[in-house]
């Protein structure tokens, strides 16, 4: 045969098999998910739906939003200790309000909110394009998520008025907006929070926003305006602040325990007062970045866990290194606890059903009694792993070099880079509680209590002039904090002189200590520029922070806040 | 001349050397055609059909067939009988014995083509001639000089002479037609018949360019070496370094300039060399090259044995690597196996065993030491921890037979290999073996080639952890291994990244059972003589399953209060390509021309799952049933903790072409283009064109050098190419939804949320890389100093990086994008220099060395703006921030940091304020400010590496030395950081702590002081060979060698070795703590052909 014209047909007969696929290139998915293919039944749409619910988690509970809160505050501080926790500098920036726009946590309040409002803004969109009927849902379902989703989103901006106040609106994906001035953003949340709520559920899932959560983030709203926006609006405050106590957005109560609202969630318990909770489940979903945050890295064997923990973050000292207590008016946020407070307690498991006490670790460190199952083993002492290698692990309410004294670094004296492995008061309101009794990590994240409409309308009426009403309001909260025969003594109503400015202020840290309440609450009282242990008083105005650098870099639309 | 009649002596020698030379000429053009694998296979089957014809007939009609020619005297065809034939494609000693069946004639075959006719009388003659005399003669060059220890050999004996200082030599030869043989390094092997003379004057040695002839390969086809005109290096087998390697590119290391092999762990059996060549570019579309076995691109260099490397071709330009298009721009590796040959079988047993010690250890404070300086409490044992860690009787050995063999129509090799090889500590273990055969078979006359490779091999690897060795160097020595309460547990240790790094080591299994296969098929069609298409099919597959078991006395265990965990993933990649080439040469007259084109299809396909359980029953199981563990214990599991599966696929697809055009072995030209598209590239930019374009200029071959005697090869190249990169993730230009963590359902239940997974980016291409390269190549003083020099530029832009984009209104701050320029440029020398040629005496030496700078040129555009990039952020505790920052303009691998300003009375580290020395020292942990007083401090890329070979042989003895160094780059020094300040609480320390940096009291800050010029210049190879003459003809070869690596090491670096540093990617020069122990290994190895 002629060889080139058997080549030909061999050429013709190969282009014939292979030509069809030779030149396709699509992308052939295997375990990822097509965006164009991705909503195909009623869970596919859940899941979407609560996507943006499981980073709000994230954006409030972990990490820099947290940290900007408090860490700039006068309650916590994550000190240097010894060779750890230096991290470039950045907690003694933040404790000094000496930030600049390169700050990490300052980005990471920016990015985090608006990825959030990212994801409503993308998932209201493809909602708005779903037949829901034909995935077996009703157009009710599709406006109660909708109006769920832009409840959301509002609380996220919150937390850019809060942080930035002028910051862009932005309700379409892939959308470059310029900034908005902070009245636009104020009255943008305003709009949306009163369209969406008539459109939610009274008393709605844990976890989800319902009425009573959308009217809970209006009294946020109008109680910080005057400082977000100049213009005040206590009294609208405190009309939605009394209709939520009347029960108009759902029925909601004051815990009638102080421990109440920190351990829903465990063994099935929900708080009356919580008004919007992240809820949570070991292994699961976990309140993990707290823990690791504050606890030792023994913690875990006096409270019975396998965790690891930082050692970073616990409470600003009350004593210097004489023991003495800091004579500024703010900070001191352990001995700011009255000595008949039950939250004072040191934190102790008190059955193996989840019962505990106290809500700070202070002092020596015991090992859990594993064979009580709750409780500590007094005779098995916690020792420490660094400067107290081998030594008691005992948590000192100081920060100082106690390890070299007098020798080393002790001279230095009591500073954000002077700290030591058993250094400050931990924080244990979210009670970490055994693992090995299957309870640790089942507690919420309290992110709305009825307690904070009480605090809220109290400040409205102390404002106003009303301290009685305020003083009734704060002490229905309080009364649970203490013996009863310890009461008389510690109630506003009964000694209403007592209740001044600084005092609302302590209170507002004492009964919000560790929620991420702490820094807006000092704006709005006009003290975030005061001093306090090792933060001088503030030289220029630091209320607002600066626009992030990463953020203007990115985005040419964007100009600086002016701070 | 068809023909040639000649009378009976003495004519018939002078004659017989006329064919000699023609067919050689002869043999030339074949060789020269049919390595380009263009001609049409020469000897195809005569056919006749003739009846009763004069023998004289037939064979001319033989001739007119095209392949024979005959020589014979007209006397002896007259007076044969008639002679009838019918043949169809018989072979040319099946029609001769036919046809002079009845004939007193004989013939001879004096080559492939050239055929003699004989009768009695000629026989005769020959016969005559068998009388020993005595030969004279001078070699001389071209130029008339002398030739010295030129050696000298009676053709088909062993004996032989040398030529004297003046080049004379006088040999006995057996007969007057003895032909003598001449070599000599450097020049051709001459022939020359003697003729029935005694004195055959003055013989002329012609400078050899076999090396310079030498087939290259290159990326789809082969070019003569001297054709070249991109900057391409082969080495063979025979250049390859010696000795006992863990990865086949340390064969190579130094032996191409501007390779950067690099390996921090060299003696880690189990751990891969990092390849870069020219330099690094890219953020995350990878720097290493694209690897390619035996023409299929993708391979995997841990599918091959060291011994089964016939040679390794590095495409280092643009224009070279275009042809690869969108992974061609970090480089291509091109790695040829060994092929069969035909003729005698032949097996080659190769094999070596060998042991690592350890050449340097950290320099740490005793256990008397470390508590005569308070570091801390006497826990009471005294404890080495390092040595601890060390296997000091470790051995390897390596066992590899080969068999080969075949004739002119099927070739056949088959090899395997045996490898175990125990790390230098005590987990890491190595056991490989592997099988590979290749095999070559022409089919229906050559018209039809079929070859392939078919490879198989297992691995069975125990891996180490490197951080163990830091613990070793940090843990107070007065700590005991063992639990003092139960000597038969370990002393689990407590707190921030601290563990005993014998349990860590030893109370586990961890490893991983490898898998590798290679099949390929290549059906190769020669149509016409100038014509063929072929086609190639290839599976390559890996498969792996990971083995963990971390057992009841391993810390977690311990302090998690379980018996167990283990991890069981299984991973399989599989690769499929099919290729279809065309190829057309033709010479015509002084032009040259070869073409080739194709299509190219691959697909990469990846798939894996895991599993793992906890809390067994006991150690019983190890990981060998997974499901008695009891992970949860009673607590809700997230499934994505015990177990998770994927898979994921590529596409790559490509239409290719080059031409390589060259007039008179003076000009030449080669262009190429490849059309590539990838289904990872984003959907608004599938496909995309690399052209290139490469010229040179044998100036050599200008008559104004001619006259030149020093000069005999010349060559100036200059190339253009574009080419790609593309190694980035696949699915990341694509719009996905995925899964996050869980969150409550409207029933309660806890569910994966799904949103959206990423900025999907539809314009994402690959990386585009255009490069220009100048190069000369020469041979001078008769090619006994030769070498080329190469200049490059390569300018990177769309470099993919995951760009900060604005939030709003993207969903995350970072997107893949193609923004960014870069650039790398470079000198590249490599020499040649044969500098002595002595009778029993040679010495040669060979210099490869580079010099290269990358920038980055650009980070922003109108739409993605940045204009910094820190890198390399520095571990905890008190992790000081990042080592690295790029900015437009800096060099790749620049160190920011602090100047460095003494300490005060306190012994604080102090340093300038503003960065400019001699301003204000200020105290670094109390007033220095990063902003301001930051700036750059060194920067970790060497720009100069130089490598040194040097081969000497005397007698049957040879000797090598390589030596290597890398200069103008500095280290970060960790070790000294983390580990060198008296400040650092608790751990233990170098002794540096109390001596070299004695005068610091205050905690580690990124300064200068740290940064150690990373210089060194080691003797890395050193081999003793001993390749004795053997008696037995059975044997062909015998070689016995020792050789010893990493012997010694100039340099100032204060760390266990420069080479544990990492110097390739974008943060070079990080003086890691994690180090593995640095070897000095030693091996004795045997290599016999039968």
């Amino acid at each position: 045969m002629n060889i080139i014209k058997l080549t030909l047909y061999m050429l013709l007969l190969f282009t014939l098999v292979v030509g069809p696929s030779c030149t396709k290139l699509e992308e052939e998915a295997f375990n990822v998910l097509p965006a164009d293919s991705y909503y195909q039944d009623k869970n596919s749409i859940i899941a979407a739906l609560v996507r943006p619910y499981e980073h709000g988690h994230w954006c409030g509970w972990d990490g820099d939003r947290w940290l900007l809160q408090e860490l700039t505050a006068d309650q916590f501080v994550w000190a240097q200790k010894g060779k750890h926790g230096y991290d470039d500098g950045q907690w003694v920036r933040l404790h000094g309000h000496a930030w600049n726009p390169d700050q990490g946590q300052i980005y990471g309040g920016w990015v985090g909110p608006y990825q959030g409002i990212g994801q409503c803004n993308l998932i209201i969109s493809d909602m708005s394009k779903l037949d829901y009927p034909a995935f077996g849902l009703t157009d009710a379902d599709k406006a109660q998520h909708i109006a769920e989703l832009r409840t959301l989103r509002a609380w996220f901006y919150l937390f850019l008025i809060d942080f930035f106040r002028e910051v862009p609106i932005v309700e379409n994906v892939g959308e470059v907006k310029p900034q908005s001035t902070p009245q636009e953003v104020f009255a943008y949340i305003e709009k949306e929070l009163k369209e969406s709520l008539p459109g939610l559920p009274q008393n709605g899932r844990a976890g989800r926003w319902d009425q009573g959560g959308a009217a809970a983030l209006l009294v946020r709203l109008y109680l910080n305006a005057e400082k977000w926006t100049g213009t005040a609006k206590f009294t609208e405050c405190a009309t939605i602040a009394q209709e939520i106590i009347d029960g108009k957005y759902g029925a909601y109560d004051i815990d009638t325990d102080y421990r109440g609202p920190f351990r829903s969630g465990v063994n099935g318990y929900r708080s009356p007062e919580n008004i919007f909770e992240f809820p949570h489940a070991k292994n699961i979903y976990e309140f993990g970045w707290m823990y690791n945050a504050m606890m030792h890295y023994q913690a875990r064997y006096s409270l019975d866990n396998d965790w690891g923990g930082w050692n970073g973050i616990h409470l600003i000292p009350s004593r210097d290194l004489e023991g003495n207590l800091y004579p500024e008016k703010l900070g001191k946020a352990y001995e700011k606890f009255a000595n008949d407070d039950k939250r004072k307690q040191p934190f102790r498991t008190t059955s193996s059903d989840g019962d505990y006490e106290g809500f700070f670790l202070i002092g020596q460190q015991y090992e859990f009694d594993k064979a009580k199952g709750y409780g500590y083993d007094s005779t098995k002492m916690v020792n420490g792993t660094e400067e107290y290698n081998g030594k008691p692990l005992h948590y000192v309410d100081q920060v100082g070099r106690f390890s070299e004294k007098p020798g080393g670094r002790w001279a230095e004296g009591s500073h954000v880079t002077t700290g030591e492995e058993n250094t400050g008061v931990r924080l244990l309101k979210f009670p970490w509680l055994p693992m090995s009794e299957n309870l640790f990590q089942f507690n919420s994240a309290p992110e709305i209590r009825l307690a904070e409409i009480y605090y809220s309308l109290a400040e409205c009426k102390y404002r106003a002039g009303d301290k009685a009403g305020a003083a009734k309001l704060m002490d229905a909260v309080r009364k649970r904090n203490f013996p009863d025969d310890k009461w008389a003594a510690q109630s506003y109503e009964n000694n209403l002189s007592a209740l001044t400015d600084d005092e609302f202020v302590d209170d507002l840290g004492r009964e919000f200590i560790g929620e991420r309440h702490r820094r807006t609450d000092l704006v709005r009282w006009d003290r975030f520029g005061d001093a306090w242990w090792d933060k001088p008083e503030d030289g220029a105005d630091k209320t607002v922070f600066p626009i992030p650098s990463q953020a203007i870099n990115a985005n040419p639309e964007l100009k600086s806040n002016g701070y | 001349m068809k023909k040639t009649q000649y009378g009976v002596s003495p004519d018939t020698h002078r004659v017989l050397i006329k064919y000699l030379l023609m067919t050689k000429l002869v043999i030339l053009l074949i060789f020269a055609f049919s390595t380009q694998g263009f001609a049409r296979t020469y000897g195809q089957g005569i056919s006749l059909n003739l009846e009763k014809v004069q023998l004289k007939k037939v064979l001319k009609t033989i001739e007119q067939q095209g392949d024979f020619r005959f020589v014979y005297k007209d006397q002896l065809l007259k007076g044969n009988q008639l002679v009838s034939i019918e043949v169809e494609n018989a072979s040319l000693d099946e029609v001769l014995s036919r046809v002079l069946e009845n004939t007193k004639l004989t013939y001879r075959r004096m080559s492939d083509h050239l055929v003699v006719i004989a009768g009695n009388e000629l026989a005769d003659q020959l016969l005559l001639a068998q009388k020993a005399i005595v030969v004279t003669g001078k070699v001389t060059s071209e130029t008339g000089d002398p030739l010295a220890g030129v050696s000298v050999i009676e053709k088909t004996t062993n004996n032989g002479t040398f030529t004297a200082a003046d080049g004379a030599f006088s040999i006995e030869v057996s007969n007057a037609s003895a032909v003598l043989v001449f070599s000599y390094i450097g020049f051709k092997s001459t022939e020359v018949s003697v003729n029935d003379r005694t004195e055959l004057g003055s013989i002329v040695m012609t400078p050899d360019v076999t090396s310079m002839s030498d087939i290259v390969v290159v990326g789809y086809g082969s070019v003569r070496k001297k054709d070249l005109t991109s900057s391409v290096v082969t080495v063979t087998s025979k250049d390859f370094l010696p000795g006992a390697v863990n990865s086949p590119m340390q064969m190579i290391d130094g032996k191409v300039a501007g390779l950067t092999v690099s390996n921090p762990a060299a003696a880690d059996p189990n751990r891969g060399t990092d390849v870069q060549v020219r330099g690094a570019g890219s953020f995350r579309a990878g720097n290493g090259p694209l690897i390619i076995i035996d023409g299929v691109p993708g391979g995997d260099l841990r599918n091959i044995a060291q011994q089964d490397i016939e040679s390794i071709t590095v495409l280092k330009d643009a224009a070279s690597a275009a042809i690869y298009g969108s992974r061609g721009a970090g480089g291509v590796i091109l790695v040829q196996t060994k092929r069969g040959k035909a003729g005698k079988v032949s097996l080659t047993y190769d094999s070596y065993i060998e042991h690592d010690a350890v050449a340097a250890k950290p320099d740490i404070l005793s256990a008397e030491e470390f508590l005569s300086h308070n570091r801390d409490v006497d826990l009471g044992s005294r404890t080495n921890w390092y040595d601890e860690l060390i296997r000091e009787n470790n051995f390897g050995q390596n066992h590899f037979l080969s068999i080969s063999g075949g004739n002119e129509n099927s070739v056949f090799r088959i090899s395997g290999n045996y490898r175990t090889k125990q790390g230098i500590d005590i987990a890491t273990d190595r056991k490989e073996s592997g099988l590979r055969a290749n095999f070559l078979q022409k089919a229906i006359d050559g018209l039809l080639e079929i070859s392939g490779n078919v490879s198989y091999r297992t691995a069975k690897e125990e891996y180490t952890n490197y951080g163990a060795f830091k613990q070793a160097v940090k843990l107070n020595p007065t700590i005991a291994i063992m639990d003092a309460d139960d000597p038969t547990r370990y002393n689990t240790l407590q707190g921030f990244d601290t563990y005993n790094p014998v349990q860590d080591l030893k109370a586990r299994e961890n490893g991983a059972d490898q898998t590798y296969s290679i099949i390929d098929l290549n059906f190769k069609l020669n149509i016409t003589k100038d014509l063929n298409t072929e086609v190639k099919l290839a599976r390559q597959g890996h498969d792996m399953l990971r083995r963990e078991y971390y057992n009841g006395k391993s810390a977690e265990s311990v302090n998690n209060g379980y018996i167990g965990r283990a991890r069981l993933q299984s991973e399989k990649w599989l690769d499929y390509t099919l290729e279809w080439l065309g190829n057309y040469a033709k010479r015509i007259d002084r032009h040259d021309l070869r073409v080739v084109a194709g299509y190219s299809y691959q697909e990469f396909n990846n798939q894996g799952f895991w599993s793992q359980n906890r809390r067994f029953p006991s150690d019983a199981f190890s990981y060998n049933n997974i499901g008695a563990g009891n992970y949860g214990n009673g607590q809700a599991i997230n499934m994505t903790d015990v177990m998770g599966s994927w898979k994921s696929k590529e596409k790559n697809i490509a239409f290719l072409g080059r031409a390589n055009y060259n007039f008179d072995d003076t000009y030449f030209l080669t262009v190429s283009a490849r059309y590539e598209g990838n289904t990872k590239f984003g959907a608004d930019n599938k496909w995309g064109l690399f052209p290139s374009a490469s010229a040179a200029w044998r100036i050599s071959n200008l008559p104004a050098f001619q006259s030149i005697s020093a000069i005999n090869d010349l060559k100036l190249r200059f190339s253009y190419g574009v080419t790609g990169r593309s190694g980035f993730d696949r699915y990341t230009s694509l719009a996905k939804y995925q899964g996050y963590g869980r969150y409550q359902n409207d029933d309660g239940q806890w569910i994966q949320v799904y949103g959206p997974g990423n900025n999907y980016n539809p314009d994402l291409r690959w990386e585009k890389q255009i490069a220009y390269n100048l190069g000369v190549d020469f041979g001078l003083f008769n090619n006994r100093l030769s070498g080329s020099i190469d200049a490059f530029l390569r300018k990177g832009s769309d470099l993919i990086n995951d760009y900060l984009v604005p939030v709003p209104p993207y969903l995350h701050d970072r997107m893949f994008v193609n923004v960014g320029t870069q650039s790398n440029r470079g000198i590249e020398l490599t020499l040649n220099w044969n500098a002595i040629q002595g009778k029993d005496f040679s010495y040669t030496t060979t210099v490869t060395g580079s010099y290269i700078k990358s920038k980055m040129d650009k980070f922003s555009n109108d739409k993605f703006k940045a204009d910094r990039r820190f890198m390399g952020d520095l571990p905890s505790p008190g992790n000081p921030g990042p080592a690295y920052l790029l900015r437009e303009g800096t060099e790749i691998g620049s160190f920011w940091g602090y100047k460095y300003a003494g300490v005060d009375d306190e012994g604080k580290i102090l340093i300038w304020k503003d960065a400019v020395v001699g301003k204000e020292a200020i105290v670094a942990s109390s007033d220095a400010d990063a902003e301001r007083d930051k700036t750059f401090i060194g920067n970790g890329m060497p720009r100069y590496e130089l490598a040194w070979g040097n081969t000497f042989t005397y007698k049957a003895f040879d000797l090598a030395l390589f030596f290597r160094g890398r200069f103008d780059y500095e280290i970060i020094n960790l070790y000294q950081m983390y580990f060198g300040l008296q400040a650092e609480p608790n751990v233990n320390l170098l002794q540096d702590a109390y001596t070299r940096n004695g005068q610091i009291t205050s905690g580690k800050v990124i300064t200068d002081y740290f940064l150690e010029s990373g210089d060194y210049f080691k003797l890395d190879n050193l081999t003793l060979g001993w390749s004795p003459a053997i008696g037995n003809s059975k044997v062909k070869s015998l070689r016995i060698y020792a050789t010893v690596r990493n012997v010694f090491t100039l340099t100032k670096y204060t760390g266990l070795d420069p080479t544990t540093v990492s110097v390739t990617g974008l943060t070079p020069g990080f003086g890691s703590l994690d180090v593995y122990p640095i070897a000095r290994n030693f091996s004795l190895g045997a290599q016999i052909t039968f």
